[in-house]
This record gives structure tokens, sequence and C-alpha cells, in this order.
């Protein structure tokens, strides 16, 4: 038993795309593979004869990869197996759901996911931010800088959004990669939020300005969202105009509060947005709010199943709308 | 003392004297410098010492948007009586000092101009904060992994596009004026130079081989010209699967400077504005009777390389790319220009 | 150096459609200050940008020729938001207008030589005002022959259709009017121009042609001017693209290093073989 050793997750991943494109069973997989940067990813497409060996696995394969789906199979007959991590599999889930892919030309490799590692926090804790090489192992993330090697736990280097993830195993999958892990029924909320939460309404909204005045309306944000596969966004209609390009704050703050609630019922809270960001907007902030707050006065969690009904499709007749009839 | 301006003479400031020294350059003006704001590095407005922060490889957000804002007017108008007023293009007052811009990103300003302040057109608003700005250049000792200035004809201590440059030794800035609008403004603080000596300049030039050393090519720039001429060549096809079309590349890169015009309006008063665009947008190049000539991402990305890397050379004799790295650092995908065009010179 | 993006006033003193379904009207326009009028000067081929203060800007031919000095004349299709501002804009409404803009058609290379013009639908804008210019007195004489082939679907959507008829009746040019699809009125010719031109077959030595009309008309035509031996450098086109600033900063309207604003719209068939096929 001692040879059947268990595999690296990379080769796993690598032997089922191998499988699969060479049975004709998928046209394109979607997986990571490492940069030039040993702490950045980027995701690999390979079609068949493509060397499957530069997947890679790593605690920087943040992306969610389920934002090319709908360009790659929207038009085109094409299967497509693709790596999912817990929220990326939620995302797929949707897509299905609102009728944007089709579940049987899909192969989805299911990663149980331990949370993604935010850089910008292993560097704080560097004293040179110039990262050589990074090894994961045993809960503990390894990190030589200039020679020096440090040795941080994993848990203290995770996203914020990644802190609290309730559904770090796949909930829609063909090959699940790794064990399961179980779902948190607790929800542990990020010290962001939860800051957020407590203070007085008009500092909220302080808040809330002084993150958007920093946008620059690149929409990477959106771009970013699997869920935002709109032909035509609401922020580049012309008939109406909702609003114009410029980034002062009305049509900020209508580009965002409009982004967010569109993403009512459907955001998994994958940070995807607030990763893509270049001007630091701190986007999860606003989409976990958004998704406590489907939590809270709906009991609903988007993306546990393609059958699930969507939030917004769907009516009860005992809902809750103390927040029309008596907002605060 | 009077302050020379052939190359090889120079002055000495001690780092200490950094403060005063920008102060005294500033006079009555504003000081616009880096400070770090939530992690990062970005140029503000300095009016206290301790915001000044030099430790850094680069800044986050270029310099771009002091001389090309986001959002710009034009001009405003009266829809009601059809009255055009243009906007008063901002004066610039006095001379204001930039200080904190790296090499590369001294140079995108000096490509900006060809383009604004060129010589068949001529931006008023864009002249105005060039004319009110110094640029005083803080050359590089330790680029980011993501820097690739000397692959694109940069180096971290071009003096392209200061008028003064700073170089950092371990114990103190060696100084030079480059322009003679950089000349003058430094007679201000001629009470903190001292005179420089061959030994300073040949510590300097030390410093810039060990920081030119560190920088990876990642491509062969020789070969990529005339690799790049296939407009049809079968790597489009693949080169362009990872990219979102975000924008994020252009927006944060120091010579990307294609913007919009439209018009905003408030019942019956408004103003037509310029904001920052990008050949990565769908729309960019979408007609009014629907058709596109860069219909998907492909031809938007196969648009991007070919105008920084190949058309600009032809139309201004230079690659519209400084080596800055903003695009490698920022892309959310983790697209590497890098590698993108070495894929295409091993083509 | 002046504002370049500032459009300077211009009043409305007349519009007209143009065709039967409404959506083309040439608008006949005066400047309110006579500087403005004097400091105008253009050529045959260039462009403008019509300003409607809320809607935006577009981007269209001078359909007049300079000879016509006390107005311009603009042939507007009502497109997008510019445009229909445009068309719904009322006579003695003050728009702006920035321009000249772009080159010319090739004027000096054309002296001395014949000139064949070949025009399809709505893109025979700015041939008009070739035309009208070679015409003008004092202009005849510079150049040789005048032949014109122009074109459309049907005879509705044929644009000034009142001056084609007179074209029809001078000796000092040679027009072909013809349709896709004629009506029960229609007494002309009824073909497509690549055809109609194989027909007239123009002779190709020293005559310069200027082929302005809808991509796949202009793509059947020049095999037919191959044919007729015309070469690329003596084929002139002009193309459309999508326009902002017209003055070649914005950066969205190039095809390859070159910007359709500035560097066009007009271009040689020769110019284009080097150009990358994007447009």
């Amino acid at each position: 038993m001692g040879a059947a050793a268990v595999k690296r997750p990379a080769t796993e991943i690598a032997a089922i795309a191998r499988e699969l494109l060479a049975a004709g069973k998928i046209d394109l997989f979607i997986g990571y593979r490492q940069t030039s940067s040993p702490v950045r990813t980027t995701p690999c497409f390979l079609t068949p004869h493509d060397d499957v060996t530069r997947l890679v696995w790593n605690g920087f394969c943040s992306n969610n990869l389920a934002v090319y789906l709908t360009r790659m199979m929207g038009r085109k007959r094409i299967r497509v197996g693709v790596v999912a991590k817990g929220c990326d599999s939620r995302s797929i889930a949707n897509l299905i759901r609102e009728n944007q892919i089709s579940r049987e030309a899909l192969v989805i490799v299911g990663m149980a996911c331990p949370g993604m590692l935010d850089v910008a926090k292993v560097r704080a804790k560097l004293a040179d931010p110039g990262i050589e090489k990074v090894e994961e192992i045993d809960g503990q993330v390894i990190v030589s800088s200039k020679g020096a090697i440090r040795s941080l736990a994993r848990t203290d280097c995770l996203y914020d959004g990644c802190i609290g993830c309730r559904h770090p195993t796949p909930t829609v999958v063909d090959r699940l990669v790794g064990a399961a892990a179980p779902d948190r029924k607790s929800p542990v909320l990020d010290s962001t939020v939860r800051d957020f939460l407590v203070r007085p309404r008009a500092e909220r909204w302080q808040i809330f300005e002084s993150e958007l005045a920093k946008c620059i309306r690149c929409h990477a944000c959106r771009n970013a969202c699997p869920n935002c596969y709109c032909q035509e966004c609401f922020a580049e209609q012309t008939s109406p105009e909702w609003l114009s390009a410029s980034n002062d704050m009305s049509n900020t703050l209508l580009y965002h509060i409009g982004r967010i609630l569109h993403q009512a019922g459907r955001c998994v809270e994958c940070g995807a947005c607030a990763r893509a960001c270049p001007a630091n907007v701190n986007l999860g902030l606003f989409t976990r709010l958004l998704a406590d707050e489907v939590r809270e006065r709906f009991a609903f969690e988007s993306g546990i199943s393609p059958e699930q009904p969507g939030l917004l499709s769907t009516f009860n007749a005992d809902d809750r709308q103390e927040f029309m009839t008596e907002p605060e | 003392m009077k302050l020379e301006l052939e190359s090889g003479s120079g002055s000495i400031l001690r780092r200490e004297d950094l403060n005063r020294f920008l102060n005294l350059l500033q006079g009555s003006n504003d000081l616009y410098g880096p400070t770090r704001v939530q992690g990062r590095h970005e140029i503000r407005r300095i009016t206290a010492p301790e915001q000044l922060d030099t430790r850094y490889a680069n800044l986050a957000m270029s310099p771009k948007s002091l001389f090309l804002p986001q959002t710009e007017t034009l001009f405003t108008f009266a829809t009601g009586n059809r009255k055009t007023s243009p906007a008063a293009a901002r004066a610039g007052s006095g001379r204001n000092i930039l200080f904190g811009v790296r090499p590369c990103d001294a140079m995108a300003i000096t490509f900006l101009d060809r383009i604004f302040s060129g010589e068949d057109y001529r931006d008023p608003r864009y002249a105005a904060r060039r004319a009110s700005l110094i640029v005083i250049t803080l050359a590089c000792t330790v680029p980011d992994p993501t820097c690739f200035c000397t692959t694109v004809d940069c180096a971290p201590d071009s003096e392209i596009g200061a008028d003064v440059i700073l170089f950092e030794l371990p114990a103190y800035y060696l100084v030079k004026p480059v322009t003679r609008a950089g000349r003058d403004v430094l007679e201000a603080a001629a009470s903190l130079l001292t005179g420089a000596t061959r030994n300073d300049w040949d510590e300097k030039h030390r410093s810039a081989q060990n920081a030119r050393q560190s920088l990876r090519h990642g491509f062969d720039p020789n070969r990529l010209t005339a690799k790049l001429g296939d407009f049809q060549a079968p790597y489009w096809e693949k080169l362009h699967r990872e990219c979102l079309g975000c924008g994020v590349c252009t927006y944060l890169c120091p010579t990307c400077y294609c913007f919009d015009i439209t018009d905003e309006t408030i019942k019956s008063r408004g103003r037509r504005i310029r904001t920052w665009d990008s050949c990565m947008f769908p729309r960019f190049t979408q007609h009014a009777s629907g058709h596109n000539p860069r219909p998907t991402q492909k031809e938007r990305t196969r648009q991007r390389i070919l105008h920084k890397f190949n058309y600009a050379l032809k139309s201004h004799g230079r690659k519209l790319c400084v080596g800055c790295g903003r695009c490698i650092a920022f892309c959310p995908v983790g697209i590497d220009i890098r590698s993108v065009l070495k894929e295409i010179v091993e083509s | 150096m002046k504002d370049p993006y500032l459009p300077i006033p211009i009043r409305i003193d007349g519009m007209v459609f143009e065709n039967e379904a409404r959506d083309i009207k040439t608008f006949r326009l005066v400047f309110t200050d006579e500087p403005n009028r004097i400091g105008f000067s253009f050529l045959p081929g260039q462009f403008a940008e019509l300003s409607l203060m809320g809607a935006g800007e577009c981007p269209i031919g001078i359909a007049s020729s300079p000879t016509e000095p006390d107005h311009l004349l603009l042939t507007v299709k009502r497109a997008g938001i510019a445009t229909t501002a445009l068309h719904r804009s009322s006579v003695g409404d003050i728009i702006g207008i920035r321009g000249p803009l772009g080159n010319t058609f090739p004027i000096p290379a054309m002296e001395g030589k014949s000139i064949v013009i070949v025009g399809g639908g709505f893109a025979f804008t700015t041939l008009r005002s070739m035309i009208k210019y070679v015409l003008a007195e004092n202009n005849r004489g510079r150049f040789n022959d005048l032949t014109v082939i122009y074109g459309a679907r049907n005879p509705g959507e044929l644009l000034y259709k009142s001056e084609l008829e007179e074209w029809e009746g001078r000796k000092d040019l040679k027009v072909l009017v013809t349709v896709d699809k004629g009506d029960d009125r229609w007494t002309r010719h009824i073909g497509v121009v690549p055809n109609v031109l194989r027909t007239v077959a123009p002779a190709a030595k020293d005559a310069t042609v200027l082929v302005c009309g809808p991509p796949i008309m202009v793509r059947y035509t020049l095999p037919v001017l191959a044919d007729l031996g015309f070469k690329p450098e003596s084929i002139f086109l002009s193309l459309e693209m999508r326009m902002k600033c017209g003055i070649g900063q914005c950066g969205r309207c190039n095809i390859g290093p070159k910007y359709v604003c500035k560097d066009g719209p007009v271009f040689s068939f020769a110019e284009l073989q080097q150009l990358p096929q994007e447009y």
C-alpha cells in the first residue's frame, strides 16, 4: 500500500485531463499553470496534444475559471473540462441554472479547496517583499525570500473572503480531487464585515463612498465575474443611458450599486471581483454583505445545485417584505 | 553655488534632507509625491513631511492621471440656447513639483507629449498641466520581478522625461539637473547641495549596473519586430484566450492614452467629457450600424500588441511600452506580456 | 493653437430628405460668423464632426464643394444617438462643427487626367463634392473626361436625384445612374454597379478612379477595375470607421499604423493592400 502514495493533486488533475482529452470526451480543458512568479498562476487552456504536465494546483489558484465557460461554450458546441473550487462550482451551478451553459457538455474536476492565499498578506509578514519560492506543507506556507526561509500558518494568509468559506467542497462535480470537507453551517464572518456592520449608518455610507472614490471605472470586477455575462451591460447602454463613463461619484455609485444588486441571490462570494480590482476597492466587503443579507432575509445560498430555483425568480407568499413597507 | 548642467557634475543631497529639499523646491506651489495608501504607493499632494514614502519599486498607478485624468471636462454647454462655454483649461498656477516618478514613467510622459502636445494638434488642458509640473525622477536601484525596462529601450537610470533626476545611493542622493527648468528650480535648494565627485558617479554607475543586471528580458526584442509583421499568424488564435477584456492593462499602462468623448446632461445643462477608453473593450471600434472590425477578443488582443510593438514603431519610431510591468502585476488572470511576446518570437 | 475639441457654431439653414425610407437627410449649414466661414477651407474628400450638444458628435463627409462657398451640405444617415438628434433638429437650430478633418481626394495628382467616379448608395456624399468641384467653371479645364457611375439598391435610395438629372443633361461629363432593382416608374439603367462599370469600360490610361460604396460593392468593383487595367496606385477609396476625436488622438480609428481620421479617409488601393484587412 506504501507505493500507492497519495497523488499530488496536480498530478491527478493532469491525469484526468489527459484521459478526457485522449478519449475525446472533451475538446478543451481549463485548469491553472504557473507563471514566472511563484505566487501567481494563470488559466491554462489545453486542447488534445497539449502538454498536460503544465497543470498545477496550489494556494495561488484563485481565479474563478467559470468566467470562461460562457464565452467558450456559449455559441460553440464544444465540450469543456474545467477545474473548479467550491466557489467556482457554485458559479457553474448558477450558469447552468440560468441556461448559459449545458451540464452535459461539461466535465467538472472539483477541488476540495483549503482556501486561497492572499499574496499581500504573505508579503506583509516578510522582511523583504521579494519571494523566490513557496511550498505548502501541512498547513504551513514555507516562503523563501532573499535567502531567508519563513514558515507561516496557512490560516493567517488566506484571502478575507476565503476565511468564512461555507462551501469549500464543490457542490456540482464530476470528478473530485482531494477529500471532501464538510460544509460549514455556522459561518465565520471576517472581521471587516463584522466591523462594518456595527458602525452607524452615516459612517457606513462614508466608508462605501471612500472606497468607491478609488474606482477608475475599468469594469475589471464585472469582467472577472462569471455571473456578468450580459452581452450588453447596463453600464454601457446608450439608450437609455443609465450612467456615463466618468468616474465622478454619482456614476461610480450607480455602476457599483447596480452591479452588486444584479448579483443578489447569484453571487457566490468567490472574490474574483475584489482580486481583479487594480485600484484596491474593497469590493469583497460589498459582495459579502449582500450575500449575508440574502441569507438572512431569504435563507438562501447561491449555487448549491443547478436545479435550485433562482432567488429573484421565485416568490413565496410569506416572503419578508418589511424592508419595503417599513424602510429604516 | 552655481549648478553645472554638464553631465558628470551634479550634487550630493543627504538622505535626511530630502523633505527639506522638496519643500525648498516647492516654494509656494504644490508638491506631489509618493505616499503609502492602504499598503500601496501612490502619488498624492504632500502636505506634511511624514507622508513622503519612497520605499517602493514603483507606484501602483502610473502618474499619467496627473496629465490625463480619467475624466476631463472639455467644455460645458447649455442645450436651451445652444451656447458653448469652454471649460477654462486649468491654467498651470506656478511650477508644482512632481517627485518620485520612476524613469519608466518619466519616459512614458514624453510619449504622451507627442500625442497631446505635438506638432499638429495641441490639447490646451494637457499642455497647461504639463507646463505646471516639474518632473523629479527617482532612479531605480531594485527593480521588481515584473520590470523589464531595458528590454524596451528604457533603463533604471534613464534621464528621459526628467527635469531633475535623483540617484539613490546608500548614504545620500546624487542630484542632477536634466533640463533648464530643472536647473532653475534647483537653485532654490542650493543650500542643501554639495558638489559631487568622480567617486560618487562611479558608485551611481555601479548601482545602475546592478539594477540592469537584475532585470530579466523575457523575450528577444531584436527578433520581435520581424515576427510581428504577420497579421494572420496562427498564434493570434491562442494568445487571447485567457484575456478577460477587462482593460486593467490599458488603464494602468503609462503609455496607453486612448479615450472616449461623450456628453453628459442634466436637464438643459451639460458638459462634453473625455474619459479613458480601451482597445480591449468591445465597443471601442463598433460602428453605429453594428459592424465591428474587431468583433472578438482575438482581434482586440492582436490590436493591443501590434499597436504597442509594431504600429507605434512605424508612426513614432518607438515601441509604445516602457517596461514598467504594471500590466503583468495587475492582470487579474496573470497574463505576462513578456511570455506572450516570447511565444510570438519563438513561433 | 486653438482648442481642437471646441466646435464652432453653425446654423441649420435647410434640410431635405434624400430617400424614401426617410432616414437620410441633407443639411444645409451656414456659419453664424463670417470669419468662421472663411476659415473653414476644405477640399473634396474631407469630413467634419457635427456636434449636437447633449447627444455627441458624428463624423460626416462634406457633400458640398468649396466652389459652393456660402453654405455647407452634409448628408446624414440616422444611425446612432448623435445622428438621431440631428435628424430631430429644426431649421434655425444652431449646432456645432469641427473641421475640416481628414485628407482630400488626390486632386493635384488628378489634374490633366480623366476621372472615373464609382459610387454606391449612401457613400456617394463626398463624391458629389468632387463632381461639383470638377464641374465648376474655373476647374473644369484642369481635368479631362469625367465619368460617373452611381447606383443604389432601388430608385428611392438614390441621393441628389434632381442633381443627377441635371448632370445627365450636361455635355462635360458622362453619368450613368443605375439601380439593383427598379420600380414601375424607373426608366433608366438596371444592374449592379460593378456590372455597369464593366459595360461602360472607361479607359484606364491616364485616369484616376474614386470608389465609394458599401463594402460588398467595393469588393466586386475592385476586380473589374483590375481587369480594365487600372493600377492600385490610381484607385482611391474613402473608408468609414468609428471616430471620436477626428484628429488622430483618441486611438480608435486605426487600420494598422494609419488613422482613418487623419491619414484618411481617402486611401489609395495600393496603400490599403499594405495595411491589415481590419475594417
